[in-house]
C-alpha cells in the first residue's frame, strides 16, 4: 500500500472508532430514558458506579477544590482589589473557575480514579469470559454493564463540578480574609458571583460535565470490552482509554466554550 | 399454548473459534418438555461449542437452532435475552461474576428478568442449595470459595426461577460423586414440571450414569459429529421427586 494509502487507512480508522463511540453514546442517551433498560439490577449496578465514582471521590475533589481556592480565588480576589476593580471579581470567577477549571480538573480526576477503573474491569471480566457468562443468563452487557456506568460517570462528574465550585469559593473566600485581601461581605462576594453567573453558563457547565463524564464512560466501557484474548492487552485498552477521554474532553470543552461564548 | 420442541438443533455445523476447539458438524437434536439429552463425550475431548448454540451465543456456520420452536436467528436482541433467562446452565468453567457475591451471582439472572421479591428468591434458591448438600447460600465471593462448592452453587443458579431448558457442562467436574444424587433429583423434578435437560457429561463419568437415568435420550460425541445411542428406556417424564417440588414458574 501507498504512504498516502496507509495514512488514508489510518484516518478511517480514526473515524470509523468515534464514530462507533457516538453512536455508543447515542444509544446510551437514548436507552438512558427507557424504564425498560432500567431493572432492579442496572440501577443496583449504577448505585454502586455513584458511590465509587461521586461518593468517594468527594474528599479528594473537596481537597484539591480548596487548594484551587487558595491558589487562584485569593489572587483574583488580590489583583481586582489592588487594581479597583473588585466588582468584576464575580465575572472573573464565573469565567475562570465555574466554566473552565471546575468541570475540566472534575473530568481529569474522573477520568484518572474511574475511567482507568472502568476499562481495567471491563477489559478483565471480558478476558474471564465473564461477559459470555452475563450474555448466557440474558443480561445484555450494553445494559448491564455500559448504561449503569456511563450515566454513573455523567451524574457524578456533574455533582462533583458542583462540590468543586462551591469549596473553592468558599476556600478562597475565606483564603482572602486571612490573607487581607478580600474587601467585601461574603453576601456581597456571593451576589456578585451568583450575578455573574449566566443561561450560557449553565448550559456550558451542564454539557462540560454531563456530556464529558459521559464521554468517558463511553471510551473507557468500549476500549475495555475491546480486549481479545491476552492479558496484556488489558493496561493496553486502560492506557488507550485514558488518552481518548482526556482528548475528547478537550476537544468537547473547546467545542461547547467556543459555541456557547462566541 | 404447549411447545413441542424446547430445543432442537437441525443438522447445525459450526467451527469451533476460541474459547472452543471442537468442530461439530451435521448435528440434530431435539428436546421436548421434559426430555433429558445426555451427550456422552469422550475424555480428553476439547472444549465443545454445543452449549452457546443452544443458548444462541453462536452462529453456526450451516443449520439452525431453535428455542422454543423459534430460529435463534428470528429473535430480536432484547428477546432474546429474555428467552435466555428461561435457560439455566451449568458452565464448563468460569460462570461468575467476580465482582458479586455467590448468592447475589445466583439471583443475577432472576432478579434482572423479573420483579420477583429477592427475599423469594434467596428463599428458592436456600431450599435447592440444601438439596445440593449446601447448608446455606454462600454470600462471599466466589474466589474464596472451594470449586466443589462453587460448583453445586452453580446447580442451584441453574435450577432457581424454574426454567425451560437447563444445560448441564460436565456439572460433576470438582464435585465428589456423592453428590450427584442431589443432582438427579433436581433434574428429574425439572423434567416432572415440562423441562427439558440437556447434560454434557465424561462418557467414562457423570455422562453414563445420567445415559442411565429412565427416559434419556443419549448421543456420543464421535469426531466433530454426534451419534444417536440407544433407545429411550422409558419415555415417559418422571414424577416430581421429594424435595425438588416445582418453584413458581410465572415471574
Amino acid at each position: 500500500m501507498s504512504f498516502l494509502g496507509h495514512m488514508g487507512e489510518g484516518w478511517m480508522d480514526k473515524i470509523r472508532r468515534w464514530r462507533h463511540i457516538a453512536a455508543v453514546m447515542g444509544a446510551v442517551f437514548a436507552a438512558a430514558a427507557q424504564p425498560r433498560y432500567w431493572p432492579r439490577t442496572t440501577r443496583n449496578v449504577f448505585a454502586r458506579q455513584l458511590l465509587f465514582t461521586a461518593v468517594e471521590a468527594t474528599r479528594f475533589i473537596a481537597l484539591v477544590a480548596f487548594m484551587v481556592g487558595i491558589s487562584v480565588v485569593v489572587q483574583f480576589q488580590y489583583w481586582l482589589t489592588k487594581l479597583g476593580q473588585s466588582h468584576l471579581l464575580g465575572p472573573a470567577l464565573v469565567m475562570v473557575v465555574v466554566r473552565e477549571l471546575g468541570p475540566l480538573l472534575v473530568n481529569f480526576i474522573v477520568i484518572g480514579r474511574s475511567g482507568t477503573a472502568m476499562a481495567i474491569e471491563m477489559g478483565s471480566m471480558k478476558l474471564s469470559g465473564e461477559v459470555r457468562v452475563l450474555d448466557a443468563q440474558g443480561l445484555d452487557p450494553f445494559t448491564y454493564l455500559v448504561l449503569p456506568r456511563v450515566a454513573g460517570a455523567a451524574v457524578s462528574v456533574f455533582c462533583l463540578t458542583m462540590v468543586f465550585i462551591v469549596v473553592s469559593f468558599i476556600s478562597g473566600y475565606f483564603s482572602g480574609v486571612l490573607l487581607g485581601a478580600s474587601t467585601g461581605h461574603p453576601r456581597l462576594f456571593i451576589q456578585s458571583v451568583f450575578q455573574a453567573v449566566a443561561k450560557a453558563d449553565v448550559f456550558n457547565v451542564l454539557v462540560k460535565t454531563v456530556v464529558s463524564g459521559a464521554m468517558t464512560g463511553v471510551i473507557c466501557c468500549t476500549e475495555g470490552l475491546s480486549v481479545g484474548a491476552a492479558a496484556t492487552e488489558v493496561p493496553q485498552a486502560a492506557s488507550r482509554a485514558v488518552v481518548r477521554s482526556v482528548a475528547a474532553l478537550f476537544v468537547i470543552s473547546a467545542l461547547v466554550s467556543l459555541l456557547t461564548y462566541l | 399454548m404447549s411447545i413441542a420442541s424446547i430445543l432442537k438443533f437441525d443438522r447445525v455445523s459450526c467451527t469451533a473459534q476460541p474459547p472452543y476447539e471442537q468442530d461439530l458438524a451435521g448435528v440434530s437434536l431435539a428436546l421436548g418438555p421434559g426430555d433429558l439429552g445426555v451427550v456422552l463425550v469422550p475424555p480428553g475431548t476439547a472444549r465443545l461449542p454445543l452449549a452457546d448454540l443452544a443458548e444462541g451465543l453462536l452462529i453456526p456456520d450451516a443449520g439452525m437452532v431453535a428455542f422454543e420452536e423459534e430460529d435463534w436467528l428470528e429473535w430480536t436482541p432484547d428477546d432474546a435475552a429474555a428467552a435466555r433467562s428461561r435457560i439455566g446452565r451449568v458452565f464448563e468453567t468460569r460462570g461468575w461474576i467476580s465482582n458479586l457475591d455467590v448468592d447475589e451471582n445466583i439471583t443475577l439472572a432472576q432478579r434482572h428478568h423479573t420483579s420477583r421479591p429477592v427475599a423469594e428468591l434467596e428463599q428458592e434458591a436456600a431450599a435447592l442449595a440444601r438439596g445440593f448438600g449446601l447448608t446455606e447460600l454462600p454470600r462471599v465471593r466466589p474466589a474464596v470459595l472451594r470449586s466443589a462448592v462453587l460448583r453445586r452453587a452453580e446447580w442451584v443458579r441453574a435450577f432457581l426461577g424454574a426454567p425451560a431448558l437447563i444445560l448441564l457442562e460436565f456439572p460433576l467436574r470438582e464435585v465428589y460423586v456423592d453428590a450427584l444424587d442431589g443432582l438427579v433429583l433436581a433434574v428429574q423434578a425439572a423434567r416432572a414440571r415440562g423441562a427439558a435437560v440437556l447434560w454434557l457429561g465424561d462418557s467414562s463419568g457423570d455422562g453414563a450414569r445420567a445415559a442411565a437415568l429412565p427416559g434419556a435420550q443419549v448421543w456420543t460425541l464421535s469426531g466433530a459429529r454426534l451419534l444417536r445411542t440407544g433407545a429411550e428406556q422409558n419415555p415417559a417424564a418422571p414424577a416430581p421427586a421429594a424435595g425438588f417440588a416445582s418453584p413458581a414458574a410465572e415471574h
